[in-house]
């Protein structure tokens, strides 16, 4: 990939992954960080990346970013002993998204996606929100086929069961 | 739980697959979408947990992209592209700054240099004329029996120092004749003579 296709990659990925990083991590500079991390790592490997494959590239790149970033809270959280404790439901910091369009029923669904598992959200964010194909998720978050479709369903459900218990009708 | 029950449950399991199914756009065959369409028109629970469902992934979809602040962008161009023109463009001074002291370095070393003396200039010999030629070889053999007497005269002074003169007087009496070109050799005449005999 030369200098242009990179530029091309990124005009055309950016928002995605920034996206992506913010449903993960619920907080806008961490997300912005790890957007840029990985555009910049797309740039370090760019003679190793085709065109074509750079989306997942970067989906992946982008997810590692974000465990990685949401184990370290958990040590942080884990030392400061309770004092501030990292609450993903009670982020004061409210994402983009939350200002958008989303409304009542987007607050709740954000809160809702905070409560799965952190594989669970990649998968419900990469496929529900991003509409990814499924065997672009797998490869990013390196799961079988099967394994994607059944954490999908559980999570599908999960989000249900949440907002019928917060009395919010889809 | 009773028969009725377990039924219902495995049923209800197995509406929620096909739900799901749809949801993920898995096409059913007619068969199963019938018999789903049945089970949903049974159970108040599946059929609210269709339209549930679908309300979810609508809401899902509907989440807007956050698009990445300007600023942000700005930094990574700043990290990649732009941080590569400019490597590029301090490769290009070093350049240009090495080409520059190329030619002050020569330009000092021939100021430095002492001058080359001249050599001087060869002219092609003009062809010798045959009594030039002719005085030429002359001088030559005069130069190679002076040579050749001397040599004589050594090797003489060499036998005496070895046999103390008991043989100089004889070979003194040999005398060196350099052949002449012209005339043949009075050796050879013998020698000539020797062999029609």
């Amino acid at each position: 990939m030369d200098n242009r296709g990179f530029e091309q990659m990124v005009a055309l990925h950016k928002d995605r992954v920034h996206s992506y990083a913010t449903m993960m991590l619920k907080d806008s500079a961490e997300a912005q960080d790890v957007a840029q991390e990985a555009l910049v790592r797309l740039w370090q490997h760019r003679t190793t990346v085709e065109e074509p494959g750079a989306r997942p590239w970067l989906m992946r790149t982008a997810h590692n970013l974000c465990i990685d970033r949401i184990r370290k809270r958990r040590v942080r959280s884990e030392i400061a002993d309770g004092e501030a404790v990292v609450d993903l439901q009670s982020d004061s910091n409210p994402g983009p998204q939350r200002r958008a369009e989303a409304g009542e029923i987007g607050r709740s669904i954000e809160t809702a996606l905070s409560t799965l598992s952190e594989t669970d959200r990649a998968v419900i964010v990469m496929r529900e929100v991003q509409g990814l194909p499924y065997d672009e998720i797998a490869a990013a978050l390196g799961l079988p086929l099967g394994t994607l479709k059944a954490r999908l369903h559980r999570a599908r459900d999960r989000l249900r069961t949440h907002l019928c218990r917060a009395g919010v009708r889809p | 739980m009773n028969e009725d029950g377990k039924i219902r449950n495995l049923s209800c399991a197995r509406a929620l697959d096909s739900i799901h199914r749809r949801l993920d756009g898995d096409p059913l065959d007619r068969a199963s979408v019938e018999w789903l369409e049945t089970h949903m028109s049974e159970c108040t629970e599946c059929s609210a947990a269709k339209v549930e469902l679908g309300q979810v992934q609508q809401a899902l979809q509907s989440l807007t992209t956050v698009p990445l602040a300007d600023e942000a962008l700005e930094e990574v161009w700043e990290r990649t592209t732009r941080a590569a023109r400019k490597r590029l463009r301090f490769d290009w001074r070093v350049a240009a700054a090495a080409a520059v002291l190329t030619v002050v370095f020569i330009g000092m070393w021939q100021v430095i240099q002492p001058p080359v003396q001249q050599t001087a200039v060869v002219t092609p010999e003009e062809t010798p004329s045959p009594e030039e030629l002719a005085r030429a070889t002359a001088e030559a053999r005069l130069a190679l029996n002076v040579v050749a007497s001397a040599l004589h005269r050594s090797e003489t002074a060499a036998f005496d120092e070895v046999l103390g003169e008991r043989v100089s007087p004889a070979l003194r009496k040999m005398p060196i004749r350099w052949p002449e070109p012209s005339a043949p050799d009075a050796n050879d005449e013998r020698e000539k003579g020797e062999n029609d005999v």
